[in-house]
């Protein structure tokens, strides 16, 4: 065994890695706390990169204002939401999180150059065929799409997207 | 340790004919002849380059083969399937590689590249899982993980063309990470230096030291480039890591010792400062990159530049403690050194834009004779190429920067074209006829 351990090494480091990325998003999608947000407008000319669709939230447009100051680029905040009727709205932008109540929840963030971007949601990967019915949906109309997610501690899973009566990702 | 002396991988090989020759024709007993293939490692079998680079090449369109997979979505396949697969492609890779390089040894070159492959797989696995689960997060955080994973195979193992790997994915993990992250930028060169330079010392491997002083001057330009966004902090940073470079060349650091790294730092070195001095020589550039500039920004850049001058500096009293009366017969190796320190200052003076012009000028010109003087004494046509080639670009820019009449233009032109014809024929002319002094 011992002169095997320099490969069991490698395997246990890269397996292990996976293992636990894999095995955070699993945690998050069974134990976390469902989460709906509204996506902000999207340019449909912009939408499209590549095999996966860009997601921005309206909650980020609004923290943008609420930015602690002295924050620099690439800095982690929290955005603390309340539960809404259709999605969630954003109450406050703090440097630690503060869920206060049980209808709140913190989503970690990062601050970037333009704004605020949300840590681990920002992408919707889509097969082909379902990635051009969902820029035609953002095309035909003023769709505002939903987005569920699973949070859990500062983890976000992505887990659909609705925009109007069709579902998309999950 | 002459700057421009050609020493490594060819003088070996041609020693290695040669001294076959010299016994037979009694210019070398059989005791000098020893002597000499110890001292210059003849007896070393390196590795098949032709075999290795098969397999390497391989092994990379495989592993490009399975990254195509990053930009596929798998509909119809189920996510634990998904993953079973993924997890299966890379413990297949590495068991079947280790089990041929390592446990039969049938086929240790195939089974290494396997293993490499396995590691290439896992980058794949990473770019994989983010699209299974939607993850999204810091764009370096997948290149950085996929270096971590390569690095551990790399010391482990240990693996040159691991290291070679995890260098290129550090260092591109590196400058995508200090254009979102300025308060920990100049951790970055450290991050690919610290790691690797020792792993290219325990296994005496050139290239990976090549790849980590190449992948260490990168990540010094991006993080010097990003944090000041000025140009003069990014020729700074690269002419202060090619004076790290010239110092080791010149200290002959590494020579008899089992990693022979002066042929290396002599080269990149050359090359950088010859590209630093080339781009200071056009005046409108040098007064762009006037150090004034800096005035006011951040200079936590200096936490590597700094070093790397120090650095620098104390190779260069130790080459002349070791060499003192060699290095005053060859001032031009001297001023190529000394040139690495001349750029930044003649920036930092008022009217940068001229002293900078006048000092990148200085040290092509200085860079250029020096290699040809050099070629003429050991007739090696690198350096003659090298320094002619230097030579010719650097009038045939000033020409060109500034407005001359046509005439002249090609006066000069005409009168370099048949110098360098003229040289070139008695610089093969007389390397004939040592070749056919050395043969009789």
């Amino acid at each position: 065994m011992g002169r095997h351990l320099p490969i069991v090494a490698v395997l246990a480091v890269q397996v292990g890695v996976l293992g636990f990325i894999v095995g955070r998003q699993l945690y998050a999608r069974a134990a976390g706390v469902p989460v709906t947000l509204r996506t902000a407008p999207i340019d449909p000319y912009d939408v499209m990169s590549g095999y996966y669709l860009d997601l921005a939230y309206e909650v980020e447009r609004d923290a943008r204002e609420q930015v602690p100051p002295g924050l620099e680029r690439g800095e982690c905040i929290w955005l603390n939401l309340r539960k809404a009727p259709e999605a969630w709205e954003l109450v406050s932008v703090t440097r630690e999180p503060d869920a206060a109540a049980d209808d709140h929840v913190s989503l970690p963030a990062v601050r970037k150059r333009f704004g605020v971007r949300l840590h681990g949601a920002g992408r919707l990967y889509l097969p082909e065929t379902q990635r051009r019915r969902a820029g035609d949906r953002v095309r035909e109309g003023p769709d505002r799409g939903l987005v569920d997610l699973r949070v859990l501690g500062g983890t976000i899973a992505v887990v659909r997207l609705r925009l109007g009566d069709e579902t998309f990702g999950e | 340790m002459d700057l421009f002396g050609l020493g490594g991988r060819a003088f070996r090989a041609r020693l290695k004919r040669e001294l076959p020759r010299w016994r037979q024709g009694g210019i070398l007993d059989e005791g000098a002849a020893r002597t000499l293939a110890a001292r210059y490692h003849l007896d070393e079998e390196g590795v098949s380059a032709a075999a290795a680079a098969i397999y390497t090449l391989g092994v990379l369109l495989v592993g490009g083969g399975v990254l195509s997979f990053v930009a596929w979505n798998w509909a119809d396949i189920s996510t634990p399937f998904k993953l079973l697969l993924i997890t299966g492609a890379l413990v297949a890779a590495h068991g079947t590689g280790w089990w041929l390089w390592r446990v039969s040894g049938r086929l240790p070159r195939l089974g290494h590249a396997l293993v490499l492959l396995g590691t290439l797989i896992f980058g794949a696995d990473v770019g994989l899982v983010s699209q299974i689960f939607h993850i999204s997060t810091d764009p370096s955080a997948g290149f950085g993980i996929w270096a971590v994973g390569a690095a551990v195979a790399a010391w482990v193992l240990p693996s040159v063309p691991h290291g070679v790997l995890a260098v290129v994915l550090t260092s591109i993990w590196g400058s995508i990470f200090v254009e979102e992250h300025h308060a920990l930028h100049f951790l970055v060169p450290y991050l690919v230096a610290v790691p690797f330079l020792p792993l290219a010392w325990r296994t005496s491997s050139r290239p990976l030291f090549l790849a980590t002083a190449l992948g260490t001057l990168w990540c010094m330009d991006f993080a010097a480039g990003s944090e000041t966004e000025e140009g003069a902090a990014v020729l700074v940073a690269l002419v202060l890591g090619a004076a790290l470079l010239l110092g080791l060349a010149l200290g002959g650091v590494g020579e008899g010792a089992r990693l022979r790294v002066s042929g290396i730092s002599r080269v990149v070195g050359l090359v950088v400062l010859a590209g630093a001095a080339y781009t200071c020589s056009f005046r409108g550039v040098a007064e762009d990159l006037a150090l004034a500039d800096l005035e006011g920004r951040p200079a936590s850049w200096l936490v590597f530049g700094l070093p790397a001058a120090a650095g620098a500096a104390a190779l260069f009293v130790v080459a002349v403690r070791r060499q003192g009366g060699e290095l005053r017969s060859r001032p031009a190796s001297v001023i190529a050194f000394a040139g690495c320190f001349l750029l930044p200052l003649s920036l930092a003076v008022p009217g940068a834009g001229t002293a900078g012009a006048v000092a990148g000028n200085l040290v092509l010109a200085a860079l250029s004779i020096a290699a040809v003087t050099s070629s003429v004494r050991t007739l090696e046509r690198g350096p003659f190429w090298w320094g002619a080639l230097l030579g010719g670009l650097l009038i045939l820019s000033r020409f060109l920067e500034y407005k001359t009449e046509l005439w002249l233009k090609a006066l000069v032109f005409s009168a370099c074209g048949i110098v360098v014809i003229l040289f070139g024929r008695t610089f093969e002319r007389r390397r004939e006829a040592a070749r056919e002094r050395g043969r009789g």
